[in-house]
């Protein structure tokens, strides 16, 4: 019997990123398709994760010495570096630091790539903590664009918000606990394909849910006892990678995972969801996946919102295939139109879109000139 | 009909008009005796859009096949393709009166299965068995001998627009060429490149043409998805014009001696000349990167479209043959690697099946597998390829010169 390979990788690009993997791998145990990839030879460790070493020729395997621009050339140099490990992959789940080296350069020419090969895409970038700097944190900002502009959907997490629900101020507690929060956004998508419980989310309908959405929020609650639903509503309303005010734009698209063991109650379920609708507009459409894993959260109820935003929308180049027409063409961008060729045929559409204008006009990819 | 009678093809592609001839070798073998074409005009995604210049063209290549071999052409099968193209499932069945199963009931529901009801502006182009179901057993491949009291039969009839096919026959008869029937490029193509054993095994069969992509899905010997997707190599050359404000000669030109499917590392150092079209204009230069990455977002887009609708219809795991590239288009530098990236499955060129000789001289015989699979199902008499086509009558086509 043929086994596929898991349309699903997970990615660590750095070498947070590939710390990062590594606890993300022993949040969820077996069974996650992952690869590590760094400039610096020894984020892969003793063998323990599959890795992939990035500008062995230009470096040496030394790292970039925080330089984004290294790392971002290391990867031009071999932009098919990944191409042998993305056989049958749809999605890949980018786990990251910014404002270092190789996470903060290397990322939005990874994302890039990705793009061409019509793989959708997810990323999870941590932001420094404000006691490292300035000038990481300058670095951050500058990876933030090239993110946005080639990833489906980006998360950027503040570590100090990631960590600032952890109740202590124990280091290395509080570092494991933001590992532990990451862990569940970034396996939500295993969670919810690879254990589904009674209301399941296929493959592609989370592919089409996450291409093209830009930028994300996301937050877990855990609770325990009769009341636990509420007790997860109130803690993520409570949550500050969710803290929304008057400015905030509206929420377009909730995705929710439910995690729950054998106890799960309907009721539960419909609570969350009403809920979560509530809390972030009922124009919101919800995308709801429970998950059964009575091993891992017996007696326990765990949320895992990821929340897009309406105005995210329109940042991104849609990836081939699962694209929506642009809503809007900033100033000075080229008008999408047929060509002559095409101008009295009747028109190929494919989800809205008018194939026979030039998919790098539909794209907006830059040309060199 | 003389069973060693040749047969013909006709074929009018957004890009080039061709006729091929075949004589019948028995046992379901051809020789390609002589084929043909020339540059067509008034095609556009793969639908006649100027009838005038369409007969012209397949006037012309008739007077070179004339003028270069020694057959006469009067009579040709028609391989038509397009967006006009569509598809219908449908489901007949039948009592048995014994209860098992028997080689009568089996052609009597394949009788019935040609009764598809389709709008006056269609035209059935082909009707193929998908699958038997017997009592509530489905997705049966071979029910002979097996018991039970209702026999079932899942079809897909490949239907077109009355009105567009009209069109090409008119072209033809106004070249004084006959058309006898009509088949779909799509199963053509897979004729053409896959043997038996694929079939069964499971592939997927995309024929880039100029203006239409063709693909069709196998499994258990049979067809299981056909669709068409009005995008092709003009496409990819019309991107180009439009990119680098160059001629369509210019474009495709650049299309098949310098561009990649894939973007490669060091694209961005390489610039290609582009010699001034008209006397008194400047030569200037383009990068090869840019170019790359023009045909990259075309063919990427289309591959990805052609996976998403196989994944759809629930047969990218079925596909364990892996899927195979035909037409003209399948010739573009490293297209073979993007397709492999997009479907994550072995992406091979089509090579002609064994059965077929004549075309060894050929570069890429895998650009003339529309008409090629045409001849291969329109062998006269009891070939057993004949199934490939069911709805073809077979007709004799193609007289040799006295």
């Amino acid at each position: 019997m043929n086994v596929l390979p898991s349309p699903l990788l997970l990615l660590g690009v750095g070498g947070a990123g590939a710390a990062m993997l590594r606890g993300v791998l022993r949040a969820y145990g077996p069974g996650i398709r992952a690869l590590a990839i760094d400039t610096d030879a020894q984020a892969g460790g003793n063998g323990d994760i599959p890795f992939l070493l990035l500008g062995g020729n230009r470096l040496a395997g030394r790292g970039t010495g925080g330089q984004p621009a290294s790392a971002r050339a290391a990867f031009q140099d071999t932009p098919t570096i990944l191409d042998t490990s993305l056989d049958g992959v749809r999605t890949v789940v980018i786990v990251t630091a910014l404002g270092g080296g190789t996470g903060g350069g290397a990322t939005g020419e990874i994302l890039k790539h990705l793009h061409t090969l019509g793989i959708s895409t997810l990323v999870f970038a941590t932001l420094p903590f404000a006691f490292e700097g300035a000038e990481r944190m300058r670095n951050a900002r500058t990876a933030i664009g090239p993110i946005e502009q080639h990833a489906d959907v980006s998360v950027f997490l503040p570590l100090d918000e990631l960590v600032s629900t952890a109740g202590t101020d124990n280091m290395r507690d509080s570092l494991a606990h933001g590992i532990d929060t990451l862990a569940l956004g970034v396996t939500l998508l295993w969670r919810v394909l690879e254990r589904p419980g009674y209301i399941q989310l296929d493959a592609e309908r989370l592919r089409s849910v996450l291409t093209g959405c830009g930028r994300a929020h996301f937050a877990t609650a855990t609770a325990q006892g009769p009341d636990r639903a509420d007790a997860v509503l109130a803690a993520l309303s409570e949550s500050p990678l969710l803290k929304r005010d008057d400015t905030s734009p509206h929420v377009r698209t909730l995705l929710v995972g439910i995690l729950a063991g054998d106890d799960l109650r309907l009721s539960e379920v419909g609570t969350v969801a009403s809920g979560l609708s509530a809390a972030f507009g009922l124009g919101a459409a919800l995308e709801l996946g429970t998950v059964n894993d009575e091993a891992t959260f017996s007696g326990r109820l765990t949320v895992v919102a990821l929340v897009f935003d309406e105005s995210a929308t329109t940042t991104r180049k849609p990836t081939p295939g699962t694209v929506r027409a642009p809503t809007r063409e900033r100033a000075g961008e080229r008008a999408l139109a047929r060509t002559d060729r095409f101008r009295h045929s009747d028109a190929t559409m494919w989800n809205d879109e008018d194939l026979d204008i030039p998919t790098f006009v539909r794209r907006h990819l830059t040309l060199d000139r | 009909m003389n069973p060693s009678d040749p047969i013909a093809a006709l074929e009018i592609g957004t890009t080039r008009t061709v006729i091929a001839i075949a004589e019948p070798l028995g046992e379901g073998r051809i020789r390609v005796a002589a084929y043909d074409g020339i540059p067509s005009s008034g095609v556009r995604k793969s639908q006649i859009v100027d009838i005038a210049q369409a007969r012209y063209s397949v006037a012309s290549v008739q007077k070179k096949l004339v003028t270069q071999s020694d057959y006469a052409v009067a009579q040709a099968y028609l391989v038509v393709s397009g967006p006009q193209i569509r598809t219908q499932e449908s489901s007949v069945q039948i009592p048995l009166a014994r209860g098992v199963v028997s080689d009568e009931d089996i052609e009597e529901i394949g009788d019935r299965m040609y009764d598809v009801t389709l709008p006056a502006e269609r035209q059935a182009l082909e009707v193929a068995r998908i699958c038997y179901g017997l009592d509530d057993i489905e997705n049966i491949v071979s029910p002979k001998g097996m018991n039970g009291h209702i026999l079932k039969l899942r079809a897909l009839c490949i239907h077109g627009s009355a009105q567009r096919i009209a069109d090409a026959k008119s072209a033809a008869d106004a070249a004084k060429l006959e058309i006898l029937d009509v088949c779909y490029a799509g199963t053509s193509a897979a004729a053409a490149v896959l043997t038996a054993q694929q079939k069964r095994d499971g592939a997927l069969v995309i024929d880039l043409g100029g203006g239409s992509t063709n693909f069709t899905a196998w499994a258990d010997g049979r067809l299981l998805y056909a669709d068409v997707i009005g995008v092709g190599g003009d496409h990819v050359t019309e991107d180009i014009r439009d990119a680098f404000t160059i001629s369509v000669a210019q474009a495709e030109q650049l299309k098949f001696s310098s561009a990649s499917a894939m973007i490669g590392p060091d694209d961005g150092s390489v610039r290609i000349p582009i010699p001034a079209s008209t006397p008194g204009f400047n030569a200037a230069s383009i990068s090869l990167r840019a170019l790359n990455t023009v045909v990259n977002a075309r063919l990427s887009e289309l591959f990805t479209i052609v996976r998403t609708k196989i994944d759809e219809a629930n047969l990218l795991h079925r596909l364990n043959a892996g899927v195979f590239l035909t037409g003209g288009g399948s010739s573009m530098k490293n297209i073979l690697p993007l397709a492999s990236n997009v479907f994550g499955r072995a992406v091979r060129l089509g090579q002609i099946v064994p059965e077929v000789e004549g075309l060894e001289q050929e570069k890429n015989p895998a650009a003339l597998a529309t008409i090629v699979g045409t001849l291969i199902q329109t062998i006269p008499s009891e070939s057993p390829r004949r199934s490939f086509l069911e709805t073809i009558r077979h007709i004799f086509g193609g007289n040799k010169k006295k």
